[in-house]
């Protein structure tokens, strides 16, 4: 999508202001508890390391090593052992600060003039007067630059904690690449920006105030911080503190699709039984939401035969037959997982080959077999998953015996933008994505049956089931019961017409009777 | 007041820094340290407010021995000026002289007093300067504030490492001339580190002179003059030498001599020294004596020749003659 005009994003901005504020707070709060436990970490760290010498740069080097790892794979890596949300997402934030900090606390109380130490000891200061009266507030504005530069690095770096569930105005930003919406990235993006310029404001103005003998402002700013973290949730605390209604959690990918699928496993859940669901939708990729089923961390999600068999059994798909697909991946993932896949949902959201319909007609193209005349003429744009799968480009390849004159890899977002643009001629597509409808796409048919059946069906930890034996019934409510053209539609609804996916969810259901208003 | 008993260093590489060296310093006066660089003066300073720990003998301050005092009592009553001065960049110059007095927590109203005192006392008006960071003060001016910083808590001893060697030579004769008067008013004990000969024997009433760790001499700076120990302290005092000791005959006018007029009893010898002359005019009823070399005449030299003579040499005079 081009941005064509300032105006949208305002609009955008009035309508998601309930959105942007709840994302804004969620960055803020994760945001200053990690930067708080930074310094708390760092900043003693870094004087005892500085008091002692011994072990500093082991100490610093590895912080340093904590830093070198790319920050998706940081939070990834800490699933199994800490779940999803916010927990994970504050542990890495911190391990992000931790070496700005330490390393200016360190060199900053390095850098003290030796003479001013044995001009202070000679006046009879002790240890933690110096560092109090002379070491701290010389250092001070370096340890500031450190903290300021962890700060920064935290609040860019918390945009990605969406991917696992920790919200915040990542959730914007996801949320935008994900419908190719620039003004949803925007609305995420400038918060943010503005957020890591209004901390550096604070706290350069801090780091002013705090010039002098006087450690003052400083403190008054990592209370105020202290404050604004621990009060609402204390609140939280005191005002639900009766709520004892039993609780399962049940998640989905990042989409439209997903949220609106586990909204109406909500709406029915509720409806027939006491248990309250909290849902977790746009928790990041699927292996994500796999790891957080398995620790327990959520008791079910939304996920695709075709996936589980592929990507978590780590199977070829036997058959090309839906039912014959759903029953190695419910066996595959019952006997490897212990997680129980219930009956699919019957319309299928598989890979498909997707080009413009002015481009079909004018090539009279109807299946992927019809693109080989034309492959030295056409650029294609994929997904880098897609370009990588056996069942991908590569499966096209060697079925079809199909080699694009060029292909590009891209972000699912921008490969449509490539397509409207005329840089391509093909992608790759998901059958029931929003888009297909919105630029007229044409899926071209999979005559050589290349695309394994991928059919969505709830997967839940087998525990869950056995505690509450009744979602099973209530789900397979919904087997078989959606096809490929209504989950466009609702995915349209919300992807486009940005409906709420409870309502689209709720409407549905209540159309199909399963709903009793 | 201060007092070094058998005292030796010995620091970590096994390099004995300081050797065996005994001396009591007097209270009321200023005792200098000198030596050629690396002969541990400073160390044997920094062991007085156990900046530096001795490793042999015992140091006593008013005959306690330092190491059975509380470490902080014992700095805080000693005034401690470095060579690199060593001003607090973040503090005021208020708030630098303040450190001592408020560490032994002196009421606000006494040391806001206090500091306004002292730097009348070197000569900066308080109102100018009480709130100024150091870096908006010369050097000189620095270092008067590192002395008044040193002075603030009232302490009965200052020591000083070097104090003057980093300013210019005019700022630097400004404070010699300043500390010389102040510690007559104050009567503080002073030891005082240096290796500039011409400062030692312008401020010490004692000095002590230091080579490889071990004492050389110690003494008033006549007696240094007067009596080297040996061919180094000699040689460390210069080719100065004690203008009572000179040659009458170095005191006569340049012109030609004019015919005498001197009776024999007056007569003395160009090889006699301006003390022995000086004892003669004593004894004679003449103003001035006549000096002759052998049998020849060379000229006269009175009282005012000898005057003008001491006049010309009063830098080495300091510490009083044994007169």
């Amino acid at each position: 999508m081009i941005v064509s005009g300032i105006q949208p994003f305002f609009q955008l901005f009035q309508q998601r202001q309930d959105l942007l504020i709840t994302a804004l707070w969620e960055h803020v709060h994760m945001s200053l508890i990690s930067l708080l436990f930074a310094v708390f970490i760092a900043v003693p760290l870094g004087i005892l390391l500085a008091h002692y010498r011994k072990g500093a740069e082991p100490v610093i080097g590895t912080t340093a090593v904590l830093q070198t790892i790319p920050s998706l794979a940081l939070l990834g890596f800490l699933i199994p052992f800490l779940g999803i949300g916010t927990t994970p997402a504050i542990v890495a934030l911190t391990a992000y600060a931790l070496m700005p900090i330490l390393r200016n606390t360190y060199t900053g109380l390095k850098a003290v003039d030796p003479a001013l130490m044995e001009a202070s000891r000679g006046m009879g200061m002790g240890t933690l007067q110096q560092l109090h009266k002379i070491q701290l507030p010389l250092a001070m504005p370096t340890i500031m630059a450190g903290i300021r530069t962890g700060m920064v690095l935290i609040v860019g770096t918390a945009t990605l904690a969406a991917l696992i569930g920790a919200g915040g105005l990542g959730d914007l930003i996801m949320l935008g690449i994900n419908r190719s919406n620039n003004y949803y990235i925007l609305l995420g993006a400038i918060p943010a920006a503005a957020l890591a310029l209004l901390f550096d404001a604070v706290l350069r103005i801090t780091e002013k105030k705090s010039q002098g003998s006087t450690l003052m402002p400083v403190f008054v700013v990592i209370g105020a911080a202290l404050l604004l973290v621990v009060v609402p949730p204390v609140l939280n605390a005191v005002g639900s503190g009766d709520d004892e209604a039993e609780e399962i959690v049940i998640a989905g990918k990042l989409g439209a699709e997903p949220e609106i699928i586990i909204n109406m496993y909500k709406l029915l859940i509720e409806q027939d039984t006491d248990l309250q669901v909290t849902l977790e939708p746009g928790i990041g990729t699927t292996d994500v939401a796999f790891q957080a089923v398995r620790t327990g961390d959520i008791d079910g999600y939304f996920e695709f035969t075709g996936t589980a068999i592929a990507d978590l059994l780590g199977e070829t798909v036997e058959s090309n037959d839906e039912r014959a697909a759903f029953e190695q991946a419910r066996d595959g993932m019952y006997e490897e997982f212990n997680l129980v896949f219930l009956e699919p949902l019957g319309y299928q959201n598989t890979y498909a080959i997707a080009v413009t319909e002015e481009m079909a007609e004018e090539l009279n193209l109807e299946t992927i077999s019809d693109l080989q005349e034309y492959e030295n003429d056409l650029t294609a744009a994929f997904t880098v998953e897609f370009t990588d799968r056996a069942d991908g480009y590569p499966g096209i390849q060697e079925t079809y015996g199909i080699d694009f004159a060029e292909v590009q890899t891209m972000d699912p977002g921008l490969r449509l933008g490539a397509l409207v643009s005329g840089d391509a001629e093909v992608i790759d597509a998901y059958s029931t994505d929003a888009y297909m409808r919105e630029y007229n796409l044409v899926a071209l048919e999979d005559d050589e049956n290349l695309f394994p059946p991928f059919n969505g069906a709830p997967l839940f930890r087998e525990e869950v089931i056995a505690e509450y034996p009744e979602i099973e019934e209530i789900l397979n409510q919904l087997a078989g019961k959606i096809t490929e053209e209504e989950m466009q539609d609702m995915n349209y609804q919300v992807d486009e017409e940005d409906a709420n996916a409870s309502d689209v969810a709720r409407e549905y259901l209540t159309n199909e009777g399963l709903l009793t208003e | 007041m201060i007092e070094f008993a058998n005292v030796s260093k010995v620091f970590n590489g096994g390099t004995k820094a300081v050797n065996d060296v005994s001396f009591k310093v007097k209270e009321g006066e200023i005792f200098v340290l000198i030596g050629p660089s690396g002969c541990g003066k400073t160390t044997t300073l920094k062991m007085i407010n156990r900046l530096i720990d001795s490793s042999e003998g015992t140091i006593r301050v008013h005959n306690e021995n330092i190491q059975d005092m509380n470490i902080k009592k014992l700095r805080w009553n000693i005034g401690y000026v470095l060579q690199q001065i060593a001003l607090f960049p973040h503090m005021t110059i208020k708030e630098n002289i303040a450190v001592v007095p408020e560490l032994i927590k002196w009421p606000q109203e006494k040391i806001d007093k206090r500091v306004d005192e002292l730097l009348e006392m070197v000569g900066l008006d308080p109102g100018t300067y009480r709130d100024r960071k150091p870096d908006e003060l010369s050097g000189g001016q620095q270092q008067r504030i590192g002395v008044v910083r040193a002075l603030a808590g009232d302490p009965d001893i200052i020591l000083m490492d070097e104090p003057f060697s980093a300013l210019d030579p005019i700022s630097r004769e400004q404070l010699q001339e300043d500390i010389k008067k102040l510690q007559e008013e104050i009567k503080k004990t002073v030891v005082f580190v240096t290796h500039d000969i011409e400062e030692a024997l312008k401020l010490g009433h004692h000095i002590c002179l230091m080579k490889d760790g071990k004492v050389v001499q110690i003494g008033a700076p006549a007696e240094l003059l007067e009596n080297p120990a040996d061919e180094f302290v000699k040689e460390f005092l210069g080719d100065r030498k004690d203008p009572w000791a000179e040659k009458v005959s170095s005191l006569l006018p340049d012109e030609a001599p004019a015919e005498h007029t001197h009776t024999p009893a007056s007569k003395v010898s160009s090889e006699a020294t301006v003390r022995e002359a000086l004892e003669q005019l004593k004894h004679s009823s003449e103003n001035s004596l006549a000096v002759y070399e052998g049998e020849t005449y060379k000229g006269d030299v009175g009282y005012k020749e000898i005057t003008l003579y001491l006049e010309r040499n009063q830098s080495t005079l300091k510490g009083g003659s044994s007169l």
